[in-house]
């Protein structure tokens, strides 16, 4: 017994030793990027390099926060992310709705033909969509840059799976009391999806805010640049100032960790869950 | 579309006042999104496949129908070979490394140990951040003067590497870095799969002598296998679309000629930098179907596994 007790305390010292040293280094990389935002050229460049800066530095976030282009990157990805993940959740609900709780002719084949294109990649479709978007004088607006994601067919599987599962009597309840459908659907059905729409938003809201492609496709003019698009545009503009390039990565990632923090168990089930459900 | 008894209206009284109000709801919902879907996706996919059998370009829009000449173009050019061997290999090593090491995280943690929680948070972090700003803090890690890792080499007298120098350094450091960014994704989903594990099987094969790695094998393994399937097919179709990272860490203006081709990449400057579209569209179903053909084959192999 005593033998099987210290061959546990050493697995639970190896365990902890393998984590934290993972931890670690799994997390220096942000831990450098703040620290060579808050140093002087001088420092950054010095070898051995500082681990911490000698002189906190917050000249290259001046130079940031009195830069106005960057606030129109910031302010352009929460339009886009924002708009598009409140089209594309609502629709995915509603949309949802329908498929788990009414039944129609063709409503299988209508449902298949959604779901098939989940497989299909978006790099694969671009081209055309950026023909489309040439036609309609899309390029550069705010219209260009959000229409491919108004819809998801993963989200409207995601709501039908959810609203499945709301008890048909509370529906038909609501049906005896004398609610329309609309009714129906904003008082007993939304309200008992609040999580399922919490999850899948904040699911649409960072596939949205990480979009590269087409935001480097249809955007050209400075102006309506994304904020991940005008971001990779630091190497080129400032080559070798990486306390700047740090400094910008820097008020980029922190909002996304601390509304991490916060919504921790909403932003993992959205990214993990949400894709084992389906 | 017609519509026939709905699940909510079959036990309402006004039957037919009903169904009226029913065939409206589900019309007025179902035509918008249909229309959207064919307009952003049936209609561009159908294209996409029908215009890369012909003549196209951006800027003399679509020509004369030339059979599979598209796709003679893209099997006699170099690069297109190069940009799909980088993906294939980028795709097995990042798929490798972060579904093991996912799994490895994940049996670790799924233990009753203090700081689980911290743990699994650092682990987890890099999943939810973008890769452009990613991109740019593993550039300047990679650094050749004074990159953190290249300076830590040096002081422990070994050479520095020339991580982004070259086509091949360069595809193993956008290795890297998404393999360190995708870890969390794959050690939270395997996290679920433990935990869904009775431990009673554990105990009863403990009963029988069982120990550490024939457990694991014997047990652990083989009722992950629906989660490893899940896991490997994301892995698989998410790695195949590589771009952001791969653009940002090496066709920026200070990728030079360390410049790394892959499918996407290859796509998109075949469309949007010499605008033969054509070529580009060939090119994208030659991605599709290594997608479908990727995720058709791990369905086969589970099943027969």
């Amino acid at each position: 017994m005593r033998s099987y007790r210290i061959k546990l305390v050493v697995s639970r010292v190896v365990t902890h030793i393998i984590l934290f040293l993972s931890s670690v280094a799994i997390i220096f990389p942000f831990f450098w990027m703040v620290s060579t935002s808050l140093k002087l050229n001088s420092e950054i460049l010095r070898v051995p390099p500082t681990i911490f800066p000698h002189v906190l530095n917050w000249g290259f976030y001046n130079k940031l926060i009195h830069d106005s282009i960057f606030w129109r990157y910031f302010l352009n990805s929460i339009i886009v992310a924002s708009t598009g993940t409140i089209i594309s959740t609502f629709d995915s609900l509603i949309v949802g709705f329908i498929f788990a709780k009414f039944s129609f002719r063709g409503k299988n084949a209508v449902f298949i033909l959604i779901l098939a294109t989940i497989m299909i990649p978006f790099q694969c479709y671009m081209i055309p969509l950026y023909v489309l978007s040439v036609r309609y004088n899309l390029v550069n607006t705010y219209p260009g840059l959000i229409f491919p994601i108004i819809i998801s067919s993963f989200g409207i599987f995601f709501m039908r799976q959810n609203i499945q599962s709301i008890p048909d009597t509370l529906l038909e309840a609501a049906k005896i009391d004398g609610a329309s459908i609309w009714n129906i659907f904003f008082r007993v059905v939304t309200p008992l999806s609040v999580s399922a729409i919490v999850t899948l938003g904040i699911f649409q809201f960072m596939t949205a805010w990480g979009n590269f492609i087409w935001p480097l496709i249809i955007t050209n003019s400075r102006e309506m640049f994304v904020l991940e698009l005008g971001l990779s545009k630091f190497i080129g503009e400032f080559s070798v100032d990486y306390g700047f390039i740090m400094a910008g990565a820097t008020l980029a990632i922190m909002p996304v960790i601390i509304v991490f923090l916060i919504f921790k168990r909403y932003v993992v089930e959205g990214i993990t869950l949400s894709g084992l459900k389906a | 579309m017609m519509v026939e008894e709905g699940k909510v209206e079959s036990y309402g009284k006004r039957k037919i006042f009903a169904l009226k109000e029913e065939t409206f709801f589900i019309l007025s919902v179902l035509i918008p999104t249909l229309i959207a879907f064919f307009i952003i996706r049936v209609v561009p996919i159908t294209k996409t496949f029908i215009f890369s059998f012909f003549q196209w370009s951006l800027i003399d829009g679509v020509g004369s129908f030339i059979g599979l000449d598209n796709y003679f173009t893209l099997f006699k050019d170099r690069i297109f070979y190069e940009a799909f061997f980088n993906t294939i290999f980028f795709t097995i090593f990042t798929t490798i490394f972060s579904v093991v090491l996912g799994l490895l995280f994940a049996q670790l943690i799924n233990q009753k140990i203090k700081f689980k929680s911290v743990y699994e948070t650092i682990i987890f972090i890099p999943v939810v951040l973008t890769f452009v700003p990613v991109s740019l803090i593993w550039m300047w890690l990679f650094d050749w003067d004074n990159g953190f890792i290249n300076i830590t080499l040096q002081s422990l007298k070994l050479p520095r590497v020339a991580w982004l120098a070259t086509p091949r350094m360069s595809l193993v450091s956008v290795t890297i870095v998404s393999i360190w960014k995708v870890i969390g994704y794959n050690m939270v989903i395997y996290s679920v799969g433990l935990k869904n594990i009775p431990s009673i099987y554990y105990e009863a094969a403990r009963i029988d002598g069982a120990s550490g790695f024939t457990l694991f094998r014997k047990i652990t393994l083989p009722l992950l296998k629906p989660i490893t399937l899940f896991v490997l097919v994301m892995a698989v179709i998410n790695n195949l679309k590589v771009f952001t990272q791969v653009y940002v860490m090496t066709h920026g203006p200070q990728g030079g000629g360390a410049q790394v081709e892959v499918l996407v990449s290859d796509i998109y400057a075949r469309g949007f930098v010499y605008f033969k579209m054509g070529t580009a569209a060939a090119e994208s179903m030659v991605l599709l179907v290594v997608v479908l053909l990727m995720t058709l084959l791990q369905f086969r192999l589970a099943r027969e596994m």
